[in-house]
C-alpha cells in the first residue's frame, strides 16, 4: 500500500490551481466566461449535486377515502378468485406466498384470441381492475395548461391553484409509490439508491446570482455528471465533492433563467426537459412545456421541483419492464397502472385515438452543495 | 519500487547492490562528520519488532506475494514514540499465538507445491525423508536475512535438527522445513532486535555496537526494514567499522527509494498516527469522516512531508507554513475546496496549493491533525493544544489534577455558542488556567477546522475568533500560529531530539542530550533544517555507534 | 409482506451501523448461539474447576444512588443498580471502601484504576503491576489451553487493563469473529467429541517448539537484567504455546456443558452505545462458551474502557464529558445523560450475568461456578473521586461466597475485596497489597 502510494505521488499531476475555499465563488475558471474569456459580472456560480430524485408526491391519508390499492396479496387472492378458485384453496395457496405467486403464473394472466398473454406487454388483455386514484386536493407542481380545473391541485408551497398532476393521482393510492412530504417514495427511492453507484450524478447549476434572497434574472441547468456520487458515513451522497459535466448533448438542454424571490427561484419560459434515468425506476425523464421552482434552504441544501407533461406510455414501460417481480415485491398492478395513466392522462391528445398521450406530472429535487469542474473550452451557459 | 531480496538461493551471499527505480536527487556527500565527545553514547536497547517492521522484513525477504494473516500485538507508545515503546515491550501469550499462527501460515505458502520453486533453490533426495543438506542451506539462507546475522552453528543445527524431526512426524520433508521456518519467524531473535556490543580497539576502554548490531540500527533507521544483503556484506567485511564505510552505506541509503519509507515511518510514530486505527467520529455529525477519509487525511500529510522533505529538500520549519499539498477529490470535499483527479479516478492523488487565505498552517491544519485531535462529535482546542505542544515541541502538559470540583464555576447552561465561550472557565479559573493557557490557545486558533477537518468560518452562527498567543508571540489565526511554530526554537530541537529517540529506541542520556542541544542542533540549522541532512548527521556519528552502558546495566553487571 | 421496503429500511439501517465501510453482516447474534443441553455433572462427580472473570466498566456510579439503602441482606437496589434486579441475590456490592493515597499523585482516572487492580496506588503514570487477574490466572488457569481471554467491546485493543509486568500488556481482543475463531476454529479440541486421534502435524510442531526454547540460555546470557526479564516473559509466552499443542494432543475429559456456538460473523465495532452493547453481548457470550468448554478459567472483560469513550449517534459529547460538563439537575439530583450511561454499564453487566447463567452445569449454572469481579476507575466521575469506589462481585464462586450482600465499608482500602476475592479462589495469601493499601481483613461476610 506504501509503495503504491509513493508511485502515485510521482505521477501527480501538472499542478492544478484552484481558487478560494468558500462554495459561494466567483473565481474565474467557475464562472460562465463571456466571449473574450474574462469572467462574467460579480454574479454567482453555484452548483449542487442530486441527492434524491423521485414523483413530487404530497400523500395524505384523506387522499384515499376508500382505502390504497390492494397489495400483491390482495392481488394474488383476486386473480386466484377470478380463475374459479375456491376460498379454501385460495387460503392454500397464500400459505406458500409469495412463491406460489410465480408459480400460479401471473404473468401469462391476459387472454388474447382465448390464449394466454403476457399481461405487462399486453395490458389490455386484462380487465380493469379500475385502480383507486388519489383523490387530494393539494399537490405539487405548476398550472401548465393556464386553466384552474376540478382535477386541479393547489401547490402547498406557492399557493398556485390549477396545478397540473395527474400523475400524482395514480400513484397516490398504491403503497409502494406514494409518499406524504418529506418522506422518500419507497418504490422510487430504492431504484434510485441501487443504481446510483455506478450511475452518473445529477447536478444542478445556477448562474448570474447577484443575491440568493432576490434576484431578477438568473439562469438553472440540471445536467448529469460523469461520476456517480461518492457515499458518506451514513451511506448518502458526500456533499462538497467536484464532479465533471458529461457534454452529452441530450442532457444540455434543462436550461431555464428565472427569477428569485424571498429565496426561492422559480422559472420564466417552459421549456423540453430531458434526462436519462435507468431501466428499472424509469427510463428517461422527458417533461414538455416544463418549468423549475428551487428553494434555497438554510442547510444550504436545495430543494424543489420540476414539471411538465410526460409521455405516460414511457412512464409505464419501467414498470412493466419488471413484470411479476414488481407486482410481487413492489404490490403493483401493471396492467392496471396501465389503465390509470390512460385514463388520468391529459394532455396531447393522438390525432387518431383521440386519447392524450402525455399526463401532467412534477419531480422532486433534494439536493446538496458541490463543485463543478468546467474544462476550459466550455461555452457559456446558454441564455 | 521497493526491491525484494528474496530468497532464492542461486542469489549470491553479496547481493546485487544496485537498487532498480526513480530516486531522489542526491543528498550530497558532505564528509565533515559530526563530532561527538567519548562520554556521548547511551546503552543498547532490545526492541520488539513493529508491525510496520515485521511486515517489511517478510516482504523483502519472501516477496509481496505472500500474506500474512493474522494480527500484531499493540504497540506500546513510552515517551511520545512507539520506537520507544518497543524498546520495553515483550510478548505476550496472546500476542506469542498470533506470531506463531502467523509464521505457519507464512511457512505453508512458501513450502507450498506451486510455491516452492520460487522460494527453495534446493530440492531433498527424497521428499518424504529429512534431508539436512538442503534444510541447510535453506534455512541458514533466510534465517540470516531474518535474524539480521548469520546462524550460530548451533542454532543452524538445532532448527536442522527439528526440522528433521518434524519431518519424520509426518514423512514429508517440505513441511518439516517450513515448521523450521516458522520457528525462525517465532523466535526472540527474530521478534527482537539484540544489540550486542564489544570493545571498541580503535578506542581502549569504551564499548561500540558489533558490525551486525550497527547494520541493523542503521538499517530500521534510515529504511525501517532489516538490513539488506548489501549492508549485511558490508558488516561481515568490517566496512561498517570504519567511518568511510559508515559514510558508503548511509549515503547508499539517504539516496535510495526506500529512505520514503524510514520517513513514512517515523513521522507516523512522531505524528501519532497509529491512532487512526481507532478513530471514529460521530456519522450523523460528520458524515464526511469515512474510513475511506481517514486514510487519506493520514496519507496527505505523509505525501506533503516526504514531497517537501525529501524531494524537495525543504526546510523543516516550512512544514508549519507552506500551502503546498496533495488532495483526493475525496479530500477536496472535506476541505470544502473543488478538486477533480485528472481522468476522473476518483482516489487519485493531486498535487494542490491552497490559496493565501484558505487559512492553512501546513501539517497544523491538515485533516489529519485537527481531526486525531478531538473528539468524536466535536473539536476540542485542549487536546489540540495539548498535542501541539507534546508532539510537536517536546513539552510537557500536567494531567489534570485529581478531584477537580467544577460544581464551584459551573455554568449551568452549557451551551455558549462557540468553544472559545465554552471554555471560558478554562481560562479564568486560576485552578485551570496555569495548564489550560499552555494548550488552550493554540488549539482555538485552530477552531477553523472541525473534528473532521472541515473549513468552517462560524459556529453556531457566531465568527470564530482564532486569535491567541504561544509564549509571548501573537497570532491572529492559523497561519500565524504556523508562523510562530516555523520561528520556535523549540520545535525544531524537539524534532532532532526525536529522531535520535527514533534511532536508538531510548530517551537520550544527558550527555547525548547536551551534544542534541548543540552541535546536532547547530548542524540541523546550518544544513537550512533539512531532515535527510539530520538523519545523515546522526547516522555517521561516532555517538550513534558508541555503547555506554546505563548505570543499572553496569550494576548487575557486576554480579 | 412487502420484502423490497424491507430491504430498503434494512439496508439503510446497516449503513448506518457500518459508517460507509464494506463489512459483510453477521448473523443476527441471538441466533446463533445454541441452548445447551441440560444433564448432570461429568461422570466423575468431581466439582468443575474454579473460574473467575474480571469485569470492567468505566466512570463508576453516583454515589448515593448506587448503593443498596441498607447494610447487609440486600432487599433493595439502589436506582443505578436496578438493571441488576433479576440477579440480586447473586451478586454482592462493596460501597464504602476508597484507594488511599497516601501521599500520592491523584492520576485522574489512572490511580482509581490500578490501585483496585493491583493493589498498590501508582506513584506516576506508570503501569503497576502484577493485576489481580495474573495472580489468580498462576494459581487456577496454569493447565489449560489458554490462561486467560481478554475481550474488550469498544473496538480498541489497548482498552483493556490486565498487566503482567512491564512490558506486557494483554491486549484485548477488539473483534468477536476473530476471537470465536481462535477459540473454536481448526485447532479447538472438542472434549465432548466420539473419537480423538492425535494430529501428527500437531506433533510436528513439538520439536521446533522445543529447538526454539533451547535458544532461551544463550541469548539470556547476552542482555542486561531488564531484558533477561523481557525475555523470561517471551519464554514464559512460548511455555503457554507448548502447553497448548501438548493439549492438543490429548485427549480432554468430556464436558457436558460445552458445546460449540455457531461461527459469528464479522460485526461493527466501536464506542457508539448501541454498537458497545451489541458487542459486548457477542463477547459474554464467547466468555461464557469458552469457560464451559474449559479452553480458559480466567476471563477478563472490559465493557466500556477508562475515562469512558461511550457515546451516541449524533450526539457531540461523550459520557466522560457529560460527567465533567454536565450540570446537575436541579430536581433530579444528578446528572442526567451521565447517569443514562452509568444505566447502560449495569445493564451491561446484567447481560454478562445472563450469558453464564444461560448454561446449565447439573442442577447449576456457570453464574454459580463463577466469581466476577467488577471493577471501575472512579468513585463519583464528575470529580475523579477515589473514595467511595464501587466494587461488584457476582456468581458463587463454586460454592465460597455468600451472595445478595451488600457490605458498606468504613473507609478501609478497596483491597479488601480483591483480598477476599483471591481468597475464595483458594490463592494462599493472609494479605494483599502495599503501604496503606494493604489488609488482612478478609470480608468474612460473604465469605461461605
Amino acid at each position: 500500500m506504501k509503495v503504491l502510494n509513493s508511485v502515485f505521488s510521482k505521477l501527480a499531476a501538472t499542478p492544478v490551481r484552484y481558487g478560494a475555499r468558500t462554495i459561494l465563488l466567483a473565481a474565474a475558471s467557475f464562472v460562465a466566461l463571456s466571449a473574450d474569456g474574462s469572467p462574467a459580472s460579480a454574479a454567482e456560480t453555484r452548483a449542487y449535486a442530486v441527492k434524491w430524485f423521485h414523483y413530487a408526491n404530497y400523500s395524505q391519508d384523506s387522499d384515499c377515502p376508500d382505502g390504497l390499492n390492494p397489495n400483491a396479496e390482495g392481488l394474488f387472492k383476486r386473480i386466484l378468485e377470478e380463475r374459479g378458485h375456491t376460498p379454501a384453496e385460495i387460503e392454500k395457496k397464500m400459505e406458500d406466498f409469495p412463491y406460489s405467486m410465480y408459480e400460479a403464473g401471473i404473468g401469462q394472466r391476459g387472454e388474447i384470441d382465448g390464449k394466454p398473454a403476457n399481461p405487462y406487454l399486453n395490458p389490455t388483455s386484462t380487465k380493469d381492475p379500475m385502480l383507486k386514484l388519489g383523490q387530494g386536493k393539494t399537490g405539487y407542481g405548476f398550472n401548465l395548461d393556464g386553466k384552474v380545473s376540478e382535477n386541479d391541485f393547489v401547490d402547498p408551497e406557492s399557493g398556485e391553484a390549477g396545478v397540473d398532476n395527474q400523475f400524482f393521482r395514480v400513484v397516490g393510492c398504491v403503497s409502494q409509490l406514494r409518499s406524504a412530504p418529506g418522506e422518500l417514495p419507497t418504490f422510487p427511492e430504492i431504484q434510485w439508491d441501487m443504481m446510483r453507484d455506478h450511475t452518473p450524478a445529477w447536478l444542478i447549476e445556477f448562474s448570474d446570482v447577484d443575491s440568493f434572497e432576490n434576484d431578477d434574472d438568473v439562469g438553472v441547468r440540471v445536467i448529469r455528471a460523469k461520476q456517480p456520487i461518492r457515499r458518506n458515513a451514513n451511506g448518502l451522497p458526500q456533499s462538497d465533492m467536484t464532479y465533471a459535466v458529461d457534454p452529452d448533448p441530450r442532457m444540455a438542454n434543462n436550461v431555464a433563467r428565472g427569477k428569485i424571490v424571498n429565496g426561492v427561484f422559480t422559472s420564466d419560459t417552459p421549456f423540453d426537459f430531458f434526462m436519462v434515468g435507468e431501466a428499472f425506476g424509469q427510463a428517461e425523464y422527458a417533461l414538455r412545456e416544463a418549468r423549475y421552482r428551487f428553494s434555497f434552504n438554510e442547510d444550504g441544501n436545495l430543494t424543489g421541483i420540476v414539471g411538465g407533461y410526460h409521455k405516460w406510455r414511457t412512464i409505464y414501460t419501467s414498470w412493466a419492464l419488471g413484470g411479476a417481480t414488481f407486482e410481487i415485491n413492489a404490490s403493483f398492478d401493471i396492467p392496471g397502472l396501465y389503465y390509470a395513466l390512460r385514463k388520468a392522462a391529459d394532455a396531447y391528445p393522438d390525432p387518431e385515438t383521440g386519447e392524450n398521450d402525455y399526463i401532467s406530472a412534477a419531480y422532486w429535487f433534494d439536493a446538496i452543495p458541490a463543485f463543478i469542474e468546467h474544462p476550459a473550452a466550455q461555452t457559456a451557459l446558454a441564455e | 519500487m521497493k526491491k525484494s531480496f528474496e530468497l532464492k538461493g542461486t542469489l549470491a551471499a553479496v547481493a546485487v547492490v544496485a537498487l532498480a527505480g526513480c530516486s531522489q536527487s542526491e543528498v550530497a556527500v558532505v564528509s565533515t562528520g559530526i563530532e561527538s565527545p567519548s562520554e556521548v553514547g547511551g546503552p543498547v536497547v532490545m526492541s520488539r519488532l513493529t508491525e510496520d517492521q515485521y511486515r517489511n522484513i517478510i516482504e523483502d525477504v519472501f516477496g509481496s506475494s505472500v500474506t500474512l494473516g493474522g494480527r500484531f500485538e499493540p504497540d506500546n507508545r513510552v515517551d511520545h514514540l512507539i520506537r520507544v515503546g518497543a524498546g520495553q515491550a515483550s510478548v505476550t501469550a496472546a500476542g506469542l499465538e498470533q506470531y506463531d499462527k502467523m509464521a505457519r501460515s507464512l511457512a505453508d505458502q512458501i513450502v507450498a507445491e506451486e510455491n516452492r520453486a520460487q522460494y527453495i533453490a534446493c530440492a531433498p533426495a527424497d521428499a518424504t525423508k529429512p534431508d539436512s543438506a538442503c534444510a541447510s542451506q535453506v534455512l541458514s539462507r533466510v534465517g540470516e536475512l531474518l535474524f539480521r546475522r548469520p546462524l550460530t552453528d548451533t542454532e543452524l543445527n538445532e532448527f536442522v535438527t527439528a526440522s528433521a524431526t518434524a519431518t519424520q512426524r509426518v514423512d514429508d520433508f517440505y513441511h518439516g522445513l517450513g515448521l523450521g521456518l516458522a520457528g525462525l519467524l517465532s523466535s526472540p531473535q527474530f521478534l527482537f532486535r539484540h544489540e550486542i556490543s564489544e570493545p571498541d580497539p580503535n578506542n581502549p576502554g569504551q564499548m561500540r555496537l558489533d558490525a551486525y548490531s550497527k547494520a541493523s540500527r542503521l538499517s530500521f533507521f534510515l529504511w525501517n526494514t532489516a538490513p539488506d544483503p548489501a549492508l549485511l556484506a558490508a558488516a561481515e567485511n568490517g566496512e561498517l567499522h570504519t567511518q568511510a564505510g559508515v559514510q558508503r552505506q548511509v549515503n547508499r541509503m539517504l539516496n535510495s527509494p526506500l529512505l520514503e519509507e524510514g520517513v513514512r515511518a517515523f513521522f507516523t510514530d512522531m505524528l501519532e498516527f497509529d491512532r487512526f486505527d481507532t478513530l471514529a467520529k460521530d456519522a450523523t455529525i460528520y458524515p464526511k469522516f469515512t474510513f475511506a477519509a481517514a486514510d487519506d487525511a493520514r496519507e496527505q500529510t505523509l505525501k506533503t512531508i516526504v514531497d517537501h522533505l525529501i524531494d524537495k529538500n525543504g526546510d523543516y520549519r516550512d512544514l508549519f507554513t507552506t500551502r503546498d499539498t496533495f488532495l483526493t477529490p475525496l479530500l477536496g470535499s472535506m476541505y470544502r475546496v473543488p478538486l477533480l483527479a485528472p481522468d476522473g479516478l476518483p482516489d487519485a492523488w493531486v498535487s494542490y496549493e491552497f490559496d493565501q487565505d484558505d487559512g492553512q498552517a501546513g501539517i497544523l491544519t491538515h485533516a489529519s491533525f485537527v481531526a486525531l485531535h478531538s473528539h468524536p462529535g466535536r473539536s476540542s482546542p485542549t487536546l489540540r493544544g495539548k498535542a501541539l505542544r507534546e508532539v510537536l515541541m517536546c513539552q510537557i502538559v500536567p494531567d489534570p489534577p485529581g478531584d477537580v470540583d467544577f460544581t464551584d464555576f459551573e455554568d449551568p447552561d452549557h451551551s455558549g455558542p462557540t468553544v472559545r465561550i465554552r471554555l471560558t472557565a478554562h481560562s479564568t479559573e486560576p485552578m485551570c488556567a496555569g495548564c489550560h493557557k499552555i494548550t488552550d490557545p493554540m488549539g482555538l486558533a485552530l477552531e477553523n477546522f472541525d473534528t473532521a477537518g472541515g473549513y468552517r468560518t462560524t459556529e453556531n452562527g457566531v465568527p470564530i475568533d482564532t486569535s491567541g498567543e504561544l509564549d509571548g508571540a501573537k497570532f491572529a489565526d492559523a497561519s500565524g500560529l504556523g508562523q510562530v511554530l516555523h520561528d520556535s526554537p523549540a520545535v525544531t530541537n524537539c524534532l532532532v531530539n526525536r529522531v535520535y529517540a527514533y534511532a536508538t529506541g531510548r530517551k537520550a542520556t544527558k550527555a547525548e542530550e547536551e551534544w542534541l542541544r548543540s552541535s546536532v542542533k547547530d548542524r540541523f540549522a546550518a544544513d537550512g533544517y533539512n531532515v535527510p541532512q539530520l538523519l545523515k548527521a546522526i547516522a555517521t556519528s561516532e555517538a550513534f555507534y558508541r555503547v555506554v552502558p546505563s548505570e543499572a546495566a553496569m550494576a548487575s553487571a557486576q554480579h | 409482506m412487502s420484502t423490497v421496503s424491507n430491504l430498503a429500511s434494512r439496508r439503510r439501517v446497516l449503513k448506518g451501523v457500518m459508517g460507509g465501510a464494506a463489512v459483510t453482516v453477521g448473523l443476527p447474534f441471538l441466533d446463533c448461539f445454541l441452548n445447551t443441553n441440560g444433564t448432570a455433572l461429568a461422570a466423575t462427580g468431581k466439582k468443575l474447576p474454579d473460574i473467575y472473570s474480571t469485569w470492567y466498566w468505566g466512570l463508576g456510579l453516583n454515589p448515593g444512588r448506587w448503593e443498596p439503602p441498607t447494610d447487609g441482606p440486600i432487599t433493595e437496589l439502589g436506582p443505578e443498580t436496578k438493571p441488576l434486579e433479576q440477579f440480586k441475590d447473586r451478586i454482592n456490592l462493596y460501597s464504602g471502601l476508597k484507594v488511599h493515597l497516601d501521599g500520592r499523585p491523584a492520576i485522574t482516572h489512572f490511580t482509581g484504576n490500578m490501585s483496585v487492580l493491583t493493589g498498590t496506588t501508582p506513584r506516576s503514570s506508570a503501569v503497576v503491576t502484577p493485576t489481580i487477574d495474573t495472580l489468580i490466572a498462576d494459581h487456577i488457569s496454569s493447565t489449560v489451553r489458554y490462561k486467560s481471554l481478554e475481550m474488550t467491546s469498544t473496538g480498541n485493543p489497548k482498552h483493556m487493563y490486565s498487566f503482567r509486568s512491564g512490558g506486557v500488556f494483554q491486549p484485548g481482543e477488539a473483534d468477536p469473529s476473530a476471537m470465536y475463531a481462535r477459540l473454536f476454529g481448526p485447532e479447538f479440541v472438542d472434549p465432548n467429541a466420539a473419537d480423538f486421534t492425535p494430529d501428527p502435524a500437531v506433533m510436528a510442531r513439538q520439536s521446533v517448539l522445543s529447538a526454539v526454547r533451547d535458544q532461551r540460555k544463550s541469548l539470556e546470557k547476552s542482555v542486561g537484567a531488564a531484558d533477561r526479564a523481557r525475555l523470561d516473559e517471551y519464554f514464559t509466552s512460548l511455555r503457554q504455546i507448548e502447553q497448548q499443542v501438548e493439549l492438543q494432543l490429548q485427549k480432554p475429559a468430556p464436558l457436558e456443558a460445552c458445546t460449540i456456538p455457531g461461527a459469528i460473523g464479522e460485526q461493527p465495532v466501536g464506542t457508539e452505545v448501541e454498537q458497545l452493547t451489541a458487542t459486548h453481548k457477542l463477547n459474554a457470550q464467547l466468555a461464557a462458551y469458552a469457560l464451559a468448554c474449559d479452553q480458559t478459567r480466567v476471563v477478563n472483560l472490559v465493557y466500556n474502557d477508562m475515562t469512558s469513550s461511550l457515546r451516541r449517534e449524533g450526539s457531540q459529547m461523550v459520557h466522560h464529558i457529560y460527567t465533567h460538563e454536565e450540570a446537575i439537575d436541579e430536581e433530579l439530583g444528578y446528572q442526567p445523560n451521565a447517569t443514562f450511561f452509568v444505566t447502560r454499564c449495569m445493564m451491561g453487566l446484567a447481560d454478562y450475568l445472563a450469558a453464564l447463567d444461560s448454561i446449565r452445569e447439573g442442577d447449576k449454572t456457570l453464574l454459580d461456578r463463577i466469581l466476577i469481579y467488577g471493577i471501575t476507575d472512579t468513585g463519583y466521575a464528575k470529580v475523579h473521586s477515589v473514595e467511595n469506589m464501587p466494587q461488584i462481585t457476582a456468581g458463587g464462586a463454586n460454592g465460597r461466597i455468600k451472595t445478595g450482600i451488600h457490605y458498606a465499608g468504613k473507609g478501609d482500602p478497596t483491597t479488601r475485596v480483591g483480598l477476599t476475592v483471591q481468597q475464595a479462589l483458594g490463592l494462599p495469601i493472609n494479605s494483599w497489597g502495599t503501604d496503606s493499601m494493604a489488609t488482612s481483613k478478609t470480608i468474612t461476610e460473604v465469605l461461605a
